[in-house]
This record gives structure tokens, sequence and C-alpha cells, in this order.
């Protein structure tokens, strides 16, 4: 520090001055307004409960899988057992017991039906009723059972068996009606399956998908994507016209990129879920140049006055010399984003090793940052850009709202559990960047092909 | 020392009262450092409606940011700094000139410091003002606030040696200036 330096700090330092009149009143309006504003966005607390509730279906449908896939399992036998009676008919020179001997001979009888039948197909029988039926002539020792065409044959093998050991007990006019215990998921089942679409997935379950056949219901997806970010400005009014024009010439859209995860969840033989994180940087090139940029020389001669060889005074005269330049700026902007997608993936075609399908959702903005440089509205300079900028008459807004998503995924397995992904993609903001004040709206159209890794759980 | 009393109220008890939205509390804060603080935004601007811009931006900065304040510094500091980071962050916004003015044909007739003690405080603030934009940035910076070169150019993010460059030229172009009000003066 010099002693030009100390004079300036000695005198300013502490140096006070007027207050501009209103100053206080002001402030006190714009703190005011600052009350009032919602601390959080709404469109935070939005994707808050967007992810709840996305969570809460996905546990939903899952507790929903398990008990369709438990009703799939009991399918056959729960129907037979609600819905048929199995009619064991004796021929009557065996039938010699009365009822009270019959009950305690099927009172023996659950043990066996248990074994053969409950532990092979998940589901507890029970007899709960021996009543007489009528005895046809024409049916001896025949097992019969309405709905036949959905008893598969071991259930069939089962219920002989029953009505051999009910034949050997020689009762005359006998029947056994035997009920599934299933009512919990039944229930369920039939109230889902008012929902047409998840009767169909129900339906569609029952195919088997031969490029997820034996895979799992829980995915993971990690993905970088090359992209085009195109960024579409609009003048709001005719008088912004010219500016937009200005910005177009100036700002050249560069390579862009995004990366992510994904969780995937199956809710159907072509359907998944998917959920995660996505980060997208769109950059783009600026570049001004400013031909008019000249620099300002003073040139200061000293004329010197010579009185017989001696110098007996100076003058002094300035000079303001205008040396004509080029200014050149080049920046590199950045716009960032993080993003909670949440998509739906429907698979088109698919054989043992390969599969298309068509992924569809939206991109929920978490948030949005920027970073460069562009020409001043107002006087058409360039001025810098940043997030950082807490001016309230900023250009751009802190959160870019929802993005619509789309594109086309290719998979291929490379091994039992990991895919590669292809997936050329588009995202179309439909919220602009800039904020209400801000005389263009500038939206970002991307497209690009995002290369992955599916794992599956 | 018995702290400053302002409406029987100390400055901690003030600053506690803001927090909690006391806007008579946060009058009494601005009557307090509105003064000063007008006095360093005038210096880091060429005009006073630029500086009252900065001067009011930077103190709903500090009421609305009161709870960041730690204590480890002065409360004057770190309102300071608040002004100053504004008028910082207000002249990046501004539109990029690259104004260099060549000095280098201005080798003597330039005022000496015993001129400048001479100068009042307006006299001074006017004449750092009048200085181009990222040399008075530096100047202020270094001459009044005592940052170091390496701090300005992190805060401006520029070469330190730019700074130190930006910082003779800016001496030079004072001591010229108060040349040329002490010839008219005479």
């Amino acid at each position: 520090m010099n002693q030009l330096d100390k004079i300036f700090r000695h005198k300013l330092e502490h140096h006070t001055t007027d207050v501009p009149a209103g100053a206080w009143e002001n402030i006190v309006s714009r703190l005011d307004a600052e009350d009032k504003k919602p601390k959080r966005p709404f469109l935070f607390y939005g994707s808050i409960l967007f992810v709840l509730l996305t969570a809460s279906f996905a546990f939903f449908i899952y507790e929903w899988r398990n008990s369709a896939v438990a009703e799939n399992k009991g399918k056959v036998t729960g129907h037979v057992i609600s819905n048929t009676v199995a009619t064991v008919t004796i021929p009557e020179n065996q039938t010699t017991a009365q009822n009270g001997t019959v009950d305690n001979s099927v009172a023996s009888t659950p043990g066996r039906i248990n074994t053969d039948i409950s532990p092979a197909r998940g589901i507890n029988l029970s007899t709960r009723r021996l009543a007489s039926a009528d005895l046809s002539p024409r049916q001896n020792n025949i097992l019969t059972a309405e709905n036949a065409d959905v008893v598969p044959e071991q259930n069939a093998s089962a219920l002989t068996a029953i009505a051999s050991d009910m034949a050997g007990l020689s009762h005359t006019r006998t029947a056994i009606e035997v009920a599934a215990p299933l009512e919990s998921p039944v229930k369920k089942v039939k109230f889902f399956r008012e929902l047409k679409f998840m009767t169909l997935a129900l339906k569609e379950k029952a195919a088997a998908c031969p490029f997820n056949a034996g895979g799992s219901d829980k995915s993971l997806d990690v993905y970088f994507s090359h992209d085009y970010a195109h960024s579409q400005l609009a003048p709001k009014d005719e008088s912004a016209q010219d500016y937009a024009a200005s910005r177009n010439q100036t700002e050249s859209p560069m390579y862009s990129f995004s990366a992510g995860v994904r969780f995937g969840y199956n809710v159907g033989y072509r359907w998944n879920l998917y959920t995660g994180f996505n980060y997208s940087q769109a950059n783009e090139k600026f570049e001004y140049i400013d031909p008019e940029s000249n620099q300002i020389r003073i040139i200061t001669i000293k004329d010197y006055i010579y009185e017989n060889g001696k110098i007996v005074d100076s003058v002094l005269t300035e000079e303001k010399v205008v040396v004509p330049g080029t200014t050149k700026v080049k920046v590199y902007n950045k716009y960032r984003t993080f993003d909670l997608p949440l998509l739906a993936r429907y698979t088109l075609l698919a054989n043992s090793s390969m599969s298309l399908s068509a992924v569809g959702g939206l991109y929920v903005n978490l948030a949005f940052s920027e970073k460069g440089m562009m020409l001043d509205m107002d006087n058409e300079k360039p001025v810098k850009f940043t997030s950082q900028d807490t001016d309230p008459q900023g250009i751009f807004r802190s959160q870019v709202g929802i993005t619509p998503y789309a594109s086309l995924s290719m998979a291929y397995h490379l091994t039992g559990n990991m895919d590669l992904l292809i997936e050329p993609n588009a995202r179309f903001q439909t919220k602009s960047l800039t904020s209400d004040l801000y005389p263009l709206s500038q939206r970002f159209n991307t497209f690009g092909i995002s290369t992955g890794l599916r794992y599956k759980f | 020392m018995s702290p400053l009393l302002v409406n029987g109220r100390t400055e901690k008890e003030l600053i506690k009262a803001c927090l909690s939205g006391d806007r008579l509390a946060q009058r009494d804060i601005f009557n307090m450092y509105a003064g000063k603080m007008m006095a360093v935004c005038l210096r880091y601007t060429r005009h006073r409606l630029e500086a009252e811009d900065i001067f009011q931006d930077a103190f709903v900065k500090v009421f609305s940011h009161m709870h960041e304040f730690e204590g480890g510094g002065t409360f004057e500091g770190w309102i300071r700094k608040i002004m100053i980071n504004t008028a910082i962050k207000n002249n990046k916004k501004k539109s990029v000139t690259n104004e260099d003015i060549g000095l280098d044909h201005i080798k003597e007739d330039f005022a000496g410091p015993e001129v400048f003690s001479s100068l009042n405080e307006e006299e001074l603030t006017k004449l750092v003002s009048s200085l181009p934009e990222g040399y008075r940035m530096i100047f202020n910076l270094f001459a009044i606030e005592g940052y170091t070169h390496k701090e300005i150019s992190e805060l401006l993010n520029i070469e330190e040696s730019t700074s130190r460059s930006q910082l003779a030229k800016a001496r030079r172009i004072l001591q010229v200036k108060v040349h040329e009000l002490y010839k008219v003066a005479v």
C-alpha cells in the first residue's frame, strides 16, 4: 500500500453520506413482498407429492401382483374347490354304513387332502361338509367335476384319489363338497378386475414374454445420452423481434449431454414404470464481435520554451486519439437441469434376445441453473449471466417445470441379468426458461441417443 | 466499553429482533449503517442512481439473509461485504467493455500524494467514481477495503497480474486527474 492508498483509505473508509430519500420505504416494501412469497415454489411440493403418489402406486401394484400371483398359482384348484362339487358315487351293494360313520371317515380324510394337494399347490383344502346327494346309477366309482375344463390333471387325479378313499368307506348316496379358504386373494383380484387396465395386464401376464422370460420385476438403468439441444428463442411482442434476431445470430448450439439412473418396475407383460434422476447440460456457444470497439489513447505532449538555450517554461497539451479496434468475445454457455423422470415403457416387439419398446412420460424439473453470456436487451452488448444472481429482475427462472419425454428403447441381452440399451430420445420444454419480465421466451428442444445398461435384480 | 444503544437496545438485541421480522429493529439497523453504506456504494459506481439501486438491493439482502450472520466478525463488516458483493455482481451484469486507456505516454506531470490530502471526502469519492469500471473496482478493493491481489483475483475472476497492473493504472489516472484539477484551480 502506497501513500496515495493510505490517504484514500484514511479519508473514505468511515466516510458517511446522505441516504437517498424514501430508501427505507422501498426496502420495507420489497421485504414485505418477499415475506408474502411462498418459501418453496409450488412445483417443489408438487414434485414431492408426485413422487409419493408414484411410490404408493408402485407399492400398490407390487401388493396386487403378489395377490395375483397367488391367485394364478391357485387359480385352477381354487375354482375347482369353490365351483365344483365332487360327487362320489358308490355302488349300492357297498353302502352299509350310516351318515355318522361317513363323518368319521371323512374326518380322517383332510390330512390326506392336505398332503396331496396343499403342499403342491399352495392351497389349504378342508372338507367342509359331507352331505347326501342323488346317486346316479350309471356313475359307479366316478368322480365328476363341474367346470372340468379348468381342472388340471393333477388335481383331477388327486380328487380321484379322494373319491377312491371315499369309495372304500362303503357309503351310499354320499357327496363331498370341498371348499377352499382363498377368500382374501380372490376378493382382491375381483376388486382389481374392475379396472380394465389391470385386467388387461393380468391377462397378458398369463402369456410368456420371450424377452423377459425368467426375468425379474425390478431393474436399474444407467445411461448417458449424447444430445443436440436446440434453443428456441421467441419474442413475446413485436418490439423484441430485432433483439431475438440478434441473440439468434450470436448463439449457436453445441454438443450437449445428459445422464442418469432409472429404477424400473414391471407391472405387466408389456408395461414397466420408471423413476430416478436425470442431469442434463445444454451447451451453446456465444460469439460476439464488436467492430466498433475503439480504444482511446491519451497523448500528452510537453513543449519546452527556451530562452538563451535554457528551458524557462513548458506547455502541456493533451490529445485524445481514438484507435479503431475489434472486440471478440467467445463464451460457452451452460444450461443445467436436474430432473425427476416419471416414465412408462411399453414393449412393442420382443424375441428371446432383443426387444423394442416405446417410452413416454414426464421430466419434472427439480433445479435449473445457467451460466454464460448473452446480448443485453437494452444496448445489445454482451452481458454475463449466472444462476448465482439473486436479482429479482433476473432473466432466468430457478425451475423450468415439466418436460414431456419420448423415446424408442432397444434392449439386447448381454447376460441373464444385464441388457444393453440404445435409446433415441426427444424432450420438449413446455415452459420458458426466462422470467415473465424478459422480452423473449426460451425453450430447449433436445434430441439425443442414449446408451446404457439395464440390470435386472 | 459499553455496547452502543439504539433506542435502548444493543446491536446484538437489534439483530435478534430483526431475525423475528421486527421492522422497528430493522429500521434502527438501517439508520445505524445507511450513511456509511451509501458512501461505499457511491465509490463503486459512476452514477448516484446506480449506487442507490445497489444500496437498496444490498439492504434487502442484509435483512433477508440475516440468519446467515454468524457473528465471526463485526456486523458492520458483514453488511459492507454484502454491499461490495452486490456492487461487483451489478458490475458483472453490465456490458463488457474493455476500457483500456493508454497511459504509456504520461510520464510526468501528475499530482503527488500531498495534493490528495488537501481534498475532502466528497472530492475523493468523485475521483474514485470517475475511474473506468475495472480500475475502480480494483482500486476500491485494494486501497480502501484492504483486499489482497489474490482475493481480488478470486472475487473478480481475473489474474493477479491483471489486478496489479490495473491498480497501478488506476493510481496514475487518479494522479493525472488531480493534477488537472489542481492546474485549473491554479
